[in-house]
């Protein structure tokens, strides 16, 4: 489980990226970090791997505070997937991809094989291992940058705004990966973005605007706060304004309502 | 004029195998008021052909013709005055800026097409305001502004080249809703008050429900379909062309089937939740 407590981050000294954040993620959740262009999400997400250090704060994992001592700790059990597929490509092939990681922990030639080969059959690239990235789409690029974390076999998987540079189908693709990783293998997902109908298939929202925390909860609650979602550059995708509109009429027949809520929590 | 596809085919050059990105396309595209969108899977030739329309690729087989201009040209004719006229921006545009400055940035277009410094200050100028870019921001490095704003300024370097018509190759990809809502607006406002034709490629459907007048579909290299885009989805084969449905038809659709709702197509949220409520209401 995560705790942050207290968190803020400034990059520089005019203004703060983060201000005291205070959040927990129960372990095999899913949790969505909801917030526009600059809220300060991703800051975020660096400070909870730490690739950034806090200005303030704590972090903890596990019951383990995040800090310099523990770093290494840690990151044996969060690991990160970035937004644009072809920036995170380091291997030339999909197979030296995945090994990346294991290679810097010096795993046993056997074992890594092993790995190897279970994550990408995991993600469903096993008959891509030799191919160059060039010749993958960008959701084929996203399943081997998400076998290369899973293969270090951390409990927590943050993906940073992992589909957006994604068209319909490699969305898809990744959202089907990400059910699997959390309900079956009981994996805990923090999913950072700005689309709010992605966000709405987690268990737990929580909403940043300029670095706070202005909203949290199960997303048929936040859903509902639409001016404030709105006040925070964040727009209601079709589906989900249109239940709401008609919530508000007395006369909507409560099964077409049900049938459309339906219809929004599936991608 | 505006462009004429007669019987285009491309094929890029691979090792041993050519490989054949579009074939047999014919269209006709008017100079002025149309308001397209290319959709189709990865990989089905959208950037191909697009990229045909301002003279980058040359057919291997067949004619394009461009303001009146046939290509591949007919002698060694000078055809670079041709993406002065039809104005591509490039997916991801923002990776292409490069200047020290926005406003340098936006004026490397004009200045290429002979526009004198202070000619293309003015066009430069221009863009900018069209596309929202204030002039607090012309001094500053076009690298220390954010991901909507960097798009933004790398359109504006395409409009102050005064293009006659736009093509956009997925314009709003990897944008917030609120960066995609402002920069749709931005194109739709050129259209509507300049009557610019707009060729858009996009994956998203619901953009096309929005925005498009006519839809273009490419499968495999083939044109599959072209006219209105209430002809394209209410087409009775419409599950062959492997496109989704916007979301208020998918909707509808459901509702359909779920709770036994009368299916009539509707392409925006005003109307579609007027038909919702007045059945409601009957």
């Amino acid at each position: 489980m995560i705790k942050v407590s207290d968190l803020s981050f400034s990059y520089n000294q005019e203004d703060e990226a983060l201000k005291k954040i205070n959040l927990s993620v129960e372990k095999g959740s899913w949790v969505s970090i909801l917030g526009h262009n600059g809220s300060g999400k991703s800051t975020l997400s660096k400070c909870l791997v730490g690739l950034l250090a806090p200005t303030s704060g704590e972090i903890f994992i596990d019951g383990q505070q995040l800090d310099e001592k523990n770093l290494p700790h840690i990151r044996k059990k969060i690991g990160i997937v970035f937004q644009n597929p072809d920036n995170q490509f380091v291997g030339v092939t999909v197979k030296h991809d995945i090994a990346f990681g294991l290679e810097n922990q010096c795993l046993p030639h056997d074992e890594m094989m092993e790995r190897i080969n279970h994550y990408a059959k995991l993600v469903g690239m096993e008959d891509f291992l030799n191919k160059e990235p060039h010749h993958l789409s960008g959701g084929q690029k996203q399943r081997v940058a998400i076998a290369g974390a899973l293969a270090m076999e951390q409990d927590i998987l943050i993906l940073d705004e992992a589909t957006s540079m994604l068209d319909p189908e490699g969305t898809r693709e990744i959202v089907e990966l990400i059910k699997y990783l959390n309900k079956t293998l009981n994996k805990t997902i923090i999913t950072i973005t700005h689309d709010l109908s992605f966000a709405g298939l987690s268990d737990r929202l929580i909403v940043l605007k300029d670095g706070e925390v202005i909203l949290e909860g199960t997303p048929r609650d936040v859903f509902k706060h639409e001016e404030l979602l709105k006040s925070s550059h964040l727009e209601l995708p079709f589906g989900l304004a249109l239940y709401n509109d008609l919530a508000k009429d007395p006369k909507t027949d409560p099964k077409l309502l049900e049938a459309l809520w339906a219809f929004n929590s599936k991608m | 004029m505006g462009i004429q596809f007669k019987d285009v085919s491309y094929a890029y050059r691979g090792y041993k195998v050519n490989y054949d990105a579009i074939g047999h396309i014919t269209l006709d595209i008017k100079p002025k008021g149309e308001f397209i969108a290319v959709v189709g899977h990865t990989g089905s030739g959208k950037s191909t052909l697009v990229q045909h329309m301002n003279a980058l690729l040359l057919p291997t087989k067949g004619n394009v013709v461009i303001f009146g201009q046939d290509l591949p040209p007919k002698r060694h004719e000078k055809i670079n005055y041709l993406r002065q006229k039809v104005g591509l921006v490039f997916q991801f545009p923002e990776y292409q800026l490069f200047e020290e400055t926005i406003l340098k940035d936006i004026m490397f277009g004009p200045k290429n097409f002979k526009s004198t410094e202070s000619e293309a200050e003015v066009k430069a100028k221009k863009a900018a305001a069209i596309v929202g870019i204030d002039e607090s921001l012309f001094n500053q490095s076009p690298f220390r502004i954010s991901g909507g704003q960097m798009r933004r300024v790398a359109v504006a370097g395409i409009l102050a080249m005064e293009p006659d018509i736009l093509v956009l190759d997925e314009p709003t990809r990897g944008l917030d809703p609120k960066g995609r809502k402002d920069l749709m607006a931005i194109f739709q406002e050129i259209h509507d008050t300049e009557d610019k034709t707009i060729i858009m490629i996009t994956h998203d459907m619901d953009l096309v429900a929005e925005y498009a007048k006519r839809v273009i579909v490419l499968d495999n290299g083939r044109l599959v379909f072209d006219g209105t885009k209430e002809m394209l989805f209410e087409h009775p084969q419409f599950d062959d062309f492997h496109l989704d449905l916007p979301t208020p038809l998918k909707i509808l659709k459901t509702l359909e089937k779920e709770v036994g709702l009368v299916y009539k197509p509707h392409y925006d949220y005003a109307s579609l939740l007027a038909y919702l409520k007045g059945v409601q209401h009957e």
